[in-house]
């Protein structure tokens, strides 16, 4: 479903034995993704993209997160930038993880969802 | 594999103002963004009452300020009983908020078991 003026896709897989189901809104401005295998939004985490003007570092991105509701424990950090990172969007993201398994393979599977979905 | 999140879009004109809506509905929560323009400048959440009458609210992303997402999701949660998100970005004008409640009570009656 890619109708509207912003438009949105949803995709759906098994990750190690459990239902998971992504969602990304493509807003202007924002990014809306859901990750869940709760079919609950749980801990929404804003990630923004900051600006470097680093030589050394060059045009590495770098994200800062911050939870807007939920858990405001490491794991969610470093999940939330493990995904983002990987997407590079050009805009913020509004990031939702409602997740039972957290494993560096779940991850992967989850972000490769998240992918098929922009 | 068949979605278990239902996604819906519709879009209304009231007099001279075209408004979009988004609509997710999840396990005993949705999702609602209204707005004129495909930008997402505020997220309110609200839960349900548990014991006294009035669901609590916060405000997520945007400006504390503003009281159009907070006090829908409020009606909302309160009418649904379920944890309800609702972006909204509208002039504020009080007839058109009330013509955009509508049509969407109209659509969340369809669309979630209450």
């Amino acid at each position: 479903m890619a109708s509207g003026v912003v438009p949105s896709k949803q995709a759906v897989a098994n990750v190690a034995g459990h239902h998971t189901e992504t969602v990304v809104m493509k807003f202007q401005d924002q990014l809306f993704v859901v990750a869940t295998q709760f079919m609950k939004l749980g801990t929404v985490v804003h990630v923004t993209r900051d600006l470097i003007t680093d030589e050394i570092q060059g045009n590495v991105p770098m994200f800062s997160t911050k939870v807007l509701m939920g858990k405001d424990e490491p794991l969610v950090h470093v999940m939330a930038k493990a995904i983002v990172t990987e997407l590079n969007p050009p805009t913020a993201i509004v990031l939702t993880l409602a997740l039972k398994v957290t494993t560096p393979d779940a991850m992967k599977e989850i972000t490769d969802l998240i992918k098929t979905c922009l | 594999m068949e979605p278990k999140i239902q996604l819906f879009d519709f879009t209304e004109n009231f007099s001279d103002t075209t408004v979009h809506f988004k609509l997710m509905v999840l396990d005993s929560s949705f999702f609602v963004w209204i707005g004129t323009d495909p930008k997402l400048a505020n997220i309110a959440v609200s839960m349900p009452p548990k014991y006294d009458d009035l669901p609590s609210t916060s405000t997520l992303l945007g400006s504390k300020s503003e009281e159009n997402s907070a006090s829908l999701s409020l009606k909302l949660a309160k009418k649904f009983k379920q944890q309800v998100f609702v972006s909204c970005s509208v002039p504020f004008d009080p007839q058109l908020s009330l013509l955009i409640e509508k049509r969407l009570m109209e659509e969340l009656k369809q669309r979630i078991g209450s």
